[in-house]
């Protein structure tokens, strides 16, 4: 009784708290000059904003008048004294000096707030001092500007299983939100408390602010929105108001989106970076001339409607200058030679037995332009992006990048039929199917598409992930791949500096790297932090073992012994190559697992090439202690046509091989200007490589098969239907595909020969759909299959949080007598904290030694060093 | 040099100063506890076994203190350690000395005893000796330098340990082997040597060699002239009043420009000594846009592909064609279909505009004034390992780091001073055609590429018909690889006899290829003419006619020719590895440097 009075006593403080601090920023409102520049920093909150703009449109409409010019330059997971940039990002002229700012509204805190209270005293120092800085600054050449500072919003509980609640941190959050309060009042400059009102608005309405607990969606901002407003200006008088909230609020988004192509201009790296010459200082300064005015354009357009005028449906940009004249840098007309696919299927050679047809192309599928990835849905259709605007986005001309579903409706191997499932993108580099929906590359961002009405054709976005960098448009996320445990890979090239905001703190990489995503969670992480050039290829075989491939350098890595974990900005020290290159650079590779190909090939990887040798590659692999090692067998598709560029390649539901080629006489990004006009953005294809002497694979109906239908095709000896199945199996009712999967165990048979693999299947459906199982857990570390106990260990890592005493069973692994289990036990105690780890990582020591295992386990002591280090 | 370090953006520069800042030596002690003692705990228990200590070792070597590390060192001169062991443990010290600084506690003196060891542990030791700077070694180490049948590689060895060592024995030991009675080659390692010791000594014994010795490779000199900053302005302020031989001049720019170094005065001193014009004048729009038109109108690529393999320009010192050459810069295989004749153009003459991901060099500049340039192999907090124009890595503590920065593409620029207008019109023709459809077209026929010849071929070759097999094993088969020198053919195959003359001893090459099987099973050999030629597969005499087939096991085995070249009036030997119907063998032939 005496307990709950103190609470609702505390409680009452709260409240008279922050009423009485509601009263004192009353005092200090912000008051806006007649042409004033209001400039947005910070982090995902800002950033995100200006694709919602319901704040920035109330802010027009209760000052018409005043014609106010904002700007957002929220960035991806920026905090107060870390926002690491690409090359030279300075000269683009997105500093504050640059954009004159009058009024500074600054949105940090948020990712500061995961140092706790350890961390709380370095962002007071850090925030003081930001403070002094910036109003000591004239950023906009005549005196000091205004400073706002947002505190952070709350974390929503959305009640999903395995996604945090956000109560620990909403405890943090509530800190720091209290630290910038006390430090604004000290330097008496205006705060606004988002944390409280937004924490009551997640806890009164009926709807979800926010789609992953920390970052609010359009519904989100809307609701915010009045509430900066009033904080900011006071109540609102919109009596007599006759603005279109609606049409301004248009105008606003159009004027966010060109400034978006400014900012975050992709190819920063071409444009004022380590390669604007020689080509870039010619053509990109008239094109963001040309952007700059069309900008400005914009902002008088949302000031006539602010005021109530009415503007031209169509925006006149024609007061916006000129392209620069750029011609060619192939002197050999020669050399740009287009072949149409029936001259082109000439060029192909291939060894005894094996056949090639033309899939797709671009004379019966007009835009099939430019494919770069694809992959199949669980009705056997292919799914494919193009990329016309590749290398970018050219001021005024409207991106129109696409996914494409195709299909062959007659079994005849070509296909018949298309379906446009998104449209209006901007270089997709990356696409994985999932979830009902599909992932997609839209560099810097990662979207998810969905179609909810069944016209397969996408009507729900959502940005799910900020902050890969595209500095380099070529380097940007690709690859993207599904591992066996439910985890989406992606991955990215050299020049970036890559930060994404997520519930569990900002993860960060530079210089190239493969991120991990697990949507159900929210957990991102950097799978791989390593000095890649541009890595274009990532494939899982059939015990979760992983490789990836290097385009630029040719290179090709086994993944286990190089992903264990790492802290920003460290990276993983250089490491061996499985197999010699022959020839460079590479685009996507792929193990053989289709009883349709002859038995001798199975288990082969195959390596896309495209520059010089233009075919697939082949080679034989074999094991090598711990690892991987392979060895170059004959190729299996060689074209001479130079045209002809695979990028991606996969084994379709028919059991045959699947490349996509991206076809172009150019491809150099940087041998050429980007725009060269004999890049070409007209052509695609898509072949199909069958071998005559077997039959073709039947498609077992993924998409209509009842669940316990869909466990027993985990059975199936090709990787890609198990693939499509798991992937299947997370958008069908958890509750029940558990149950099922519990008699389907049941049932297995322990004298089949795959049944330590059909185990290890269930045990990565329990995986995909994040239901931590810890007794069928340990019963596959001790499976007598040593590759399903490397696999297991691989799960334990990533359940690690929800495993007791995980640190026993990994002691256990790391004893094991088989080597690629105790490099996967080395490799999953690089992600602990607990000094116990190091010990345990040098008892595989007394074990004999090969090259994986002692670079693993230097890379492990190297991080588990650190962290000591920093306790 | 001014240096403008530009690797990170202003932002994330200071983030880098914050995370370089908390690696201070305190630290790395202080870390050792809690990394290395339970590793020292492990080896101590027994538990590991002796043969698998090596790791274990390694390990405690990379992260230890001079406890730990003293701990090690006395398990090796109580001889507790053995063998491979033993050597492994000695590469772990070196190395926690070249990356960490940190050395043994304790008494070093015993390194005298490890100097008398057998190879290869007295190459370490003296490497050691040097690094430890251990004065009580330097009467040893002044023996080998001086001593007439020490071999080069212990020689240069004992010689660093002496300019580590440092102190005026070591400068007069330096001096004496400057003097003319000793052999061209160690007189100017002697001056290199002191470059480090004495700078002033070192150009004066330096140009003094240059101007008499006859003969000699005198790029050491050069080498450590260039490795020290400052050095390079004196040895040219020098230059301009003293005289040196011409071809000379012209081996030590070569050697510069091959480097990828290009410092004015020095270049264009050496220039001069040269007979060479010595001004680099960047081309007009009007001249480049001339040069283009040229290559496509005038430019030969037969004439290319010879300039191309020109020892003089270096070139396949660092790149590679149809995967025969160096292995420093890109394959150039596919290059002319990639990559636009203007980019070449450029890529030669201004190397540094638009360096490949993996090509861009940096320049670190230490705190004892050493200039190393090169491409960054791998970097952690406490070293940097850069591979250098050579190919050769050098690894550099972070603590000695005084100044980084970029530095360019490690392709050299002036290469162009050696070569005429129209030669540099053939020289872009060529690449520009490299990897197109037709002659320059990528193979993947298996032909042999890189071959590597003897240098001097053995009596039992010379003297009888049919050698004896393990004879043959041993002395070919089994020879160093120093005892060959790679001979790369042209694209189209052909390895030109012209090319080979200068190797020949009684009118004979002796030539070697690998070939590397990975499925076991028949293979075919062909060859454009057997004449006067003797084929081996191994130690296998194989007929002495155009095509042979042969049955070949898993692994790399090494195909050998000797052709007598006096009756033979064709342009030079072509050969590769067939697949014969039915076989089941799968096999790559070996390319590479």
């Amino acid at each position: 009784m005496k307990k709950s009075l103190n609470t609702a006593l505390s409680l009452l403080t709260v409240i008279l708290l922050t009423v009485s601090t509601t009263h004192a920023a009353d005092k200090q409102k912000l008051e806006l000059k007649p042409h004033d520049h209001i400039v947005f920093i910070g982090n995902t909150f800002p950033e995100r904003m200006q694709d919602a703009g319901y704040f920035e449109t109330l802010l027009h409409s209760r000052f018409p008048e005043k014609e106010l010019v904002v700007r957002n330059l929220g960035w991806s997971a920026d905090e107060l004294t870390l926002r690491p940039r690409s090359k030279d990002f300075q000269d683009h002229g997105h500093n504050l000096e640059d954009h004159k700012a009058d009024v500074i509204i600054a949105c940090f805190g948020f990712n500061e707030s995961f140092a706790g209270k350890a961390g709380l005293s370095k962002f007071e120092a850090d925030l003081k001092n930001f403070i002094d800085t910036t109003l000591a600054a004239k950023y906009n050449g005549k005196s000091p500007p205004q400073l706002v500072l947002f505190s952070p919003i709350a974390n929503e509980n959305l009640n999903r299983p395995g996604l945090t609640d956000g109560k620990e941190n909403n405890e943090r959050i509530k800190l720091y939100t209290d630290a910038m309060q006390k430090i604004a009042k000290e330097k008496n400059v205006i705060f606004v408390d988002l944390f409280t009102p937004s924490k009551k608005l997640m806890e009164s309405d009926d709807q979800p602010l926010t789609f992953n607990g920390i970052h609010l969606t359009d519904y989100g901002y809307q609701q915010l929105a009045p509430i900066i407003d009033e904080a900011l200006f006071g109540p609102r008088d919109s009596s007599g108001s006759t603005v279109d909230m609606k049409k301004l609020r248009a105008e606003v988004l159009e004027k966010n989106k060109q400034f978006w192509y400014d900012y975050r201009a992709v190819n920063g790296y071409y444009i004022y970076g380590g390669r604007k010459e020689p080509f870039g200082v010619v053509n990109f300064p008239a094109e963001f001339a040309k952007l700059r005015k069309m900008i400005a354009n914009r902002d008088k357009r949302i000031w006539a409607v602010a005021q109530g005028k009415t503007v031209p449906v169509k925006i006149d940009d024609s007061n916006t200058g000129e392209f620069a004249d750029i011609k060619t840098n192939v002197k050999d007309p020669d050399s740009i030679k287009i072949t149409s696919p029936e001259e082109s299927l000439k060029h192909f050679e291939l060894p005894e037995g094996f056949e090639i047809n033309l899939f797709a192309s671009e004379v019966e599928f007009p835009e099939l332009k430019n494919p770069v990835q694809f992959a199949f849905d669980s009705k056997g259709r292919l799914w494919v992006c193009t990329m016309a605007s590749y290398p970018m986005y050219l001021p005024g001309k409207e991106v129109d990048d696409k996914i494409l579903i195709l299909e062959d409706t007659n079994g005849d191997g070509r296909a018949d039929k298309q379906t446009v499932f998104a449209d209006g993108l901007h270089l997709p580099t990356g696409i994985e199917l999932g979830d009902g929906g599909a992932y997609v590359a839209q560099q810097p961002n990662l979207v998810f598409l969905k179609d909810t009405d069944g016209d397969d054709h996408a009507d729900y976005k959502e940005i799910v992930l900020h902050g890969f960098d595209s500095a380099d448009s070529h380097h940007s996320i690709s690859a993207f791949t599904w591992g066996p445990g439910g985890g989406l890979y992606f991955q990215e090239g050299t020049f970036h500096h890559s930060q994404v905001e997520t519930p569990y703190g900002p993860q960060r990489v530079m210089n190239a790297g493969i991120f991990r995503y697990e949507p159900r969670t929210e957990k991102t992480s950097i799978f791989v932090s390593y000095s890649y050039a541009n890595p274009w290829g990532h494939v899982f075989d059939r015990w979760g073992q992983n490789f990836v491939a290097d385009a630029s350098g040719g290179a090709n890595y086994f993944g286990t012994a190089y992903s264990g974990d790492v802290d920003y900005p460290r990276k993983h020290a250089g490491m061996k190559h499985f197999l010699k290159k022959q020839w460079r650079p590479t685009a996507g590779c792929e193990f053989v697992s289709s009883r349709q190909f002859p038995e001798e090939l199975q288990g082969n990887y195959l390596l896309n090439n495209c520059i010089g040798f233009h075919g697939v590659l082949q080679y034989k692999m074999k094991e090598d202690g711990s690892g991987f090692a392979a060895d170059p067998v004959e190729p299996l598709v060689k074209s001479t046509d130079t045209n002809f560029r695979p990028v991606d390649l996969q084994f379709g539901p028919d059991g045959a091989l699947y490349l996509i080629d991206w076809f172009n006489p150019l491809v150099g990004h940087m041998q050429h200007s980007i725009r060269d006009p004999n890049r070409d953005a007209q052509h695609g294809r898509i072949w199909r490589v069958t071998y005559s002497k077997k039959p073709l694979l039947k498609d077992p109906n993924i998409a209509d098969a009842s669940i316990p239908e869909l466990l027993d095709l985990l059975k199936t000896y090709e990787d890609q239907v198990r693939y499509r199945v798991r992937r299947e199996l997370r958008v069908r009712d958890t509750n029940e595909v558990i149950a099922a999967l519990n008699k389907w165990v049941a049932g297995l048979d322990p004298k089949d020969e795959n049944y330590q693999h059909n185990l290890l299947e269930a045990l990565w459906v329990c995986q995909n759909l994040d239901v931590v199982d810890v007794d069928f857990l340990k019963k596959m570390l001790q499976s007598p299959e040593p590759k399903a106990r490397a696999a297991a260990t691989r799960v334990l890592c990533y359940w690690r949080d929800r495993v007791n005493n995980s640190l026993d069973l990994l002691q256990v692994q790391i004893n094991d007598e088989n080597p690629r289990v105790r490099l996967e036990a080395i490799r999953a105690l690089s992600f602990y904290h607990d000094p116990r780890a190091l010990e345990i990582a040098v008892e595989s020591l007394i074990h004999p030694q090969d090259y994986y295992l002692e670079y693993a386990l230097k890379e492990t002591m190297d991080t588990l060093e650190k962290r000591m280090e920093a306790n | 040099m001014r240096i403008r370090s530009r690797i990170f953006s202003a932002v994330s520069l200071s983030v880098i100063a914050i995370l370089l800042s908390s690696s201070c030596h305190e630290q790395v002690l202080a870390q050792s506890q809690s990394s290395v003692a339970p590793m020292m705990r492990l080896l101590k228990s027994g538990r590991v076994p002796a043969s698998r200590q090596g790791t274990i070792i390694e390990l405690i070597c990379r992260k230890g203190n001079p406890e730990e590390l003293g701990f090690i060192w006395e398990q090796i001169v109580n001889d507790k350690i053995q063998g491979d062991v033993k050597e492994k443990s000695l590469i772990a010290l070196k190395e926690a000395f070249q990356n960490r600084k940190i050395k043994p506690a304790g008494s070093l003196a015993d390194i005298s005893k490890l100097i008398d060891a057998k190879p290869p542990v007295n190459q370490i030791a003296i490497e050691l000796a040097g690094l430890w700077k251990v004065s009580g070694a330097a009467d040893k180490l002044q023996e080998l330098a001086l001593s007439a049948k020490t071999n080069e590689k212990l020689r240069t060895a004992a010689i660093n340990a002496l300019v580590s060592i440092g102190g005026p024995e070591s400068i007069k030991a330096m001096q004496k082997l400057t003097k003319e009675n000793s052999p061209a080659d160690i007189r100017y390692l002697g001056a290199a040597a002191l470059v480090t010791l004495d700078l002033k000594q070192a150009i004066t014994a330096g140009i003094n060699i240059m101007s008499t010795a006859k003969a000699g490779d005198p790029t050491p000199f050069i080498e450590a002239v260039l490795d020290t900053q400052g050095a390079a302005d004196q040895l040219a302020a020098a230059l301009s009043t003293q005289q040196i031989p011409e071809d000379v001049a012209k081996k030590q720019l070569r050697y510069m420009y091959s480097v990828g170094r290009s410092d004015k005065a020095l270049s264009d001193a050496l220039s001069k000594a040269a007979g060479m014009s010595g001004e680099d004048k960047e081309l007009t729009e009007e001249e480049f846009k001339q040069l283009l038109a040229d290559v496509i109108a005038k430019g030969n690529a037969e004439r290319g592909e010879q300039i191309f393999r020109r020892a003089d320009l270096s070139c396949m010192k660092c790149h590679s064609v149809s995967k025969a050459g160096g292995e420093v810069g890109p394959d150039l295989s596919p290059i002319g279909a990639s990559s636009p004749v203007d980019y070449l153009v450029r890529s030669i003459l201004y190397p540094n505009q638009a360096v490949k991901e993996a090509y861009q060099t940096y320049v670190i500049i230490t705190i004892e004034g050493k200039i190393m340039r090169g491409i960054i192999v791998d970097r952690n907090e406490e070293r940097v390992i850069l591979k250098d124009a050579n190919g050769k890595e050098i690894v550099i503590p972070v603590d000695d780091i005084d100044d980084e920065a970029e530095g360019g593409s490690l392709m050299p620029q002036g290469l162009t001073k050696f070569l005429t207008r129209d030669e540099l019109l053939d020289l872009v023709k060529y690449l520009s055609v490299l990897g197109k459809p037709g002659p320059y077209a990528i193979r993947s026929r298996p032909t042999i590429q890189r071959w590597l010849a003897m240098r001097e071929i053995p009596n039992l070759l010379l003297t009888n018909e049919n050698p004896d097999e393990e004879l043959f094993e041993e002395q070919i088969l089994r020879a160093p690889a120093t005892a060959f020198v790679p001979q790369y053919a042209m694209v189209a195959g052909l390895l030109p006899f012209e090319e080979l003359k200068s190797l020949s001893s009684d009118s004979k090459i002796l030539l070697q290829a690998e070939l590397d099987v990975t499925e076991a099973g028949t293979v075919g050999f062909r060859i454009n003419s057997a004449q006067d030629t003797r084929i081996w597969i191994d130690s296998q005499r194989l007929k002495s006619q155009p095509e042979n087939e042969v049955e070949l096991s898993k692994g790399i085995h090494k195909l050998t020719l000797l052709i007598d070249l006096s009756k033979r009036n064709d342009a030079g030997v072509q050969a590769e590895f067939f697949k014969p119907a039915g076989s089941k063998a799968s096999f790559t032939v070996v390319g590479g440097k």
